[in-house]
């Protein structure tokens, strides 16, 4: 049953209807170097901002 | 307000203008990415999203707020900050590590496990409800799974 869970998960895809992982480029974040995005703080509130660095 | 461990400000930019990261990073501690220009920037498009938009997501991971905040000169307006606040005190208190639930402290295959087990017994336990709706089912298994591979 397992294995035919997965392969629906493998369908499915994320639970997150909008969902992204991206290095965090700013130097004075805890997640640095790291991927993030928002399944990383589920239960948290995010805030997404999109913008052209200016 | 007491409120900055329940809420993350994520700013999403395109690589193609990363020379004007700083404007963004200069020594704040939101998480900043850039999305791949070169591949026409999947997130953006993904997300629907314009320059300046905002997109809100309460604690389950649901859009609850999507706005272009070009017009938005004088600051948060009050009653999207009312909404955040209100979003935030929404989080249950004692929420439990989403998909530990063995409770080991590690979310893995034999909770996955533990998890068909529960489903199989038709019982009920708040670390396997994954995404929060109160009941445990094979939703839950597949955001548990997603959980694990990382996607």
């Amino acid at each position: 049953m397992i294995s035919i869970l997965v392969a629906l998960s493998m369908c499915i895809g994320s639970v997150f209807a909008q969902d992204y992982a991206l290095e965090d480029l700013n130097d004075t974040s805890e997640f640095f170097g790291e991927l993030v995005g928002p399944e990383d703080f589920s239960g948290q509130v995010t805030l997404h901002y999109f913008g052209h660095f200016s | 307000m007491g409120y900055g461990d329940d809420v993350k400000l994520v700013g999403v930019g395109k690589d193609q203008h990363i020379n004007a990261l700083s404007n963004w990073t200069n020594g704040n501690d939101a998480s900043v990415v850039a999305d791949d220009s070169s591949s026409g920037n999947p997130i953006w498009t993904q997300w629907g999203a314009g320059q300046r938009e905002l997109f809100i997501m309460d604690h389950t991971g649901a859009i609850v707020f999507e706005e272009n905040i070009t017009s938005w000169s004088g600051g948060v307006p009050t009653d999207v900050k009312n909404q955040i606040v209100g979003l935030i005190e929404d989080i249950p208190s004692d929420e439990p590590l989403f998909g530990d639930v063995n409770g080991d402290g590690a979310v893995n295959v034999v909770d996955v496990v533990q998890t068909v087990s529960i489903i199989l017994d038709d019982d009920y336990l708040a670390s396997a409800d994954i995404n929060s709706d109160g009941v445990v089912n094979v939703v839950d298994v597949v955001g548990l799974v997603n959980i694990i591979v990382g996607t």
